[in-house]
């Protein structure tokens, strides 16, 4: 399976979003999104937007604070 | 004046802090129903308002605050409401939550505030001041405080409150949600700013200052202060305005969210502009989403309603032009 990882820190609403909805689409089924992000609001919203898609977050970890990572597994 | 400082620190001290915990933002509210078809941040802005509409009238009850108005600005809730849900979606957020992002240590939004208030200012009373005034002449007069949706559509006041509370009530608990990944749910959060800013207009009235939570006015009134060094203009609003950055920053350090962070130049520069459109936008819809779409239409104000109704249009209009018609083009 397919691994991705994208840096969408310091990026503004909706970019972090908008940037993850572009990175997932030439995924294939089962392949996973790392999204590297520093916004709590991204955070929050990349997170409804996988759930709402139909995808399984796998992991949510804070590797610093104030810094996640989000691996999402696409459906 | 030592109450006003401390009353309005206090208000803006808890709001700041419940918009960080509860990433309470309504460009993101009102940008994911489009955007993701999500409405958990709208469930939060929903309850905020049936909480506020409930306690804000009883208090008018008790004779603890008054409010209303009769005169319906239609034109200018238009186009005011429109621009400023434009203006959102390039700012990168609404002007309450550009304000406490700055407690987060986003100097984007820093910068969007920065404009915002400059430019409600050279609305309010500067050089664009002509175009917002073109904008008030269009009006309905609709008799002693009935500028209200009720009166709209014929209804007593209580009844129309309680057809909301009903109605709302039932499509919150029915609409399915998500649970957060870290924050405060829907629920807590709606349920916080609703009584924040309930609180809010009786902490401000007992300074003199008969209205609620506001960004617009205040915004404008700093900028005046700071150029003129006159008291006069110093109220509750301004103190309000001052808390909520450092309610967010208590909020996001306490719980290790606090980070400096600056996007791309080209980026903070679309945040400035942003920021200016709200600005300008604000004055002319005479308020802001906090203005309008929670404290005003806390009143039912109608006013307020329709330039809550273009906001939405707005932003999904500017979500539409700024970034999914860009994302569609790269396939």
């Amino acid at each position: 399976m397919a691994e991705k990882t994208i840096d969408v820190c310091g990026e503004i609403c909706p970019d972090p979003l908008t940037l993850s909805m572009q990175a997932m689409k030439p995924l294939a089924t089962g392949d996973t999104l790392k999204v590297v992000l520093d916004s709590p609001n991204a955070l929050e919203t990349i997170t409804r937007w996988a759930e709402r898609a139909g995808h399984t977050i796998l992991t949510t970890t804070e590797p610093e604070p104030g810094q996640w990572e989000l691996t999402i597994e696409k459906a | 004046m030592s109450v006003t400082i401390i009353f309005g620190l206090a208000v803006g001290i808890l709001f700041g802090y419940a918009l960080q915990r509860g990433r309470f933002c309504m460009y993101t509210a009102f940008r994911d129903i489009y955007l993701i078809r999500d409405m958990t941040l709208l469930k939060a802005y929903v309850l905020a308002l049936l909480v506020q509409i409930l306690v804000v009238h009883l208090l008018g009850e008790f004779g603890l605050i008054t409010f209303g108005n009769s005169t319906f600005f239609w034109l200018s809730a238009m186009v005011g409401g429109f621009l400023f849900g434009v203006g959102m979606t390039l700012a990168g957020g609404c002007s309450s939550s550009s304000f406490y992002r700055i407690g987060e240590g986003m100097v984007g939004s820093f910068v969007a505030v920065l404009t915002f208030v400059i430019f409600a200012a050279a609305t309010q009373s500067g050089p664009l001041q002509p175009l917002a005034l073109a904008l008030y002449a269009y009006t309905v007069e609709m008799g002693q405080d009935s500028a209200t949706m009720a009166h709209a559509v014929g209804l007593d006041r209580w009844l129309f409150i309680s057809i909301l509370v009903l109605v709302g009530g039932i499509w919150l608990l029915w609409a399915p949600a998500s649970r957060p990944a870290r924050g405060w749910s829907w629920e807590t959060t709606g349920l916080a700013v609703g009584l924040i800013a309930a609180i809010a207009w009786i902490a401000s009235s007992y300074t003199g200052r008969n209205y609620g939570l506001s960004m617009t006015g205040p915004s404008a009134a700093t900028l005046r202060y700071m150029t003129t060094a006159d008291p006069v203009h110093l109220d509750w609003g301004i103190f309000q305005l001052l808390g909520m950055p450092i309610g967010a920053f208590l909020a996001a350090s306490w719980n290790k969210e606090f980070k400096w962070r600056a996007p791309q130049p080209q980026r903070i520069m679309r945040q400035a502009l942003g920021g200016a459109v709200m600005g300008t936008a604000a004055v002319i819809a005479l308020g802001c989403n906090i203005g309008n779409s929670l404290t005003g239409m806390g009143i039912l104000s109608l006013s307020s309603f329709v330039a809550t109704l273009f906001l939405i249009l707005g932003t999904w209009s500017g979500t539409y032009w700024f970034f999914v018609r860009p994302m569609r083009e790269r396939g």
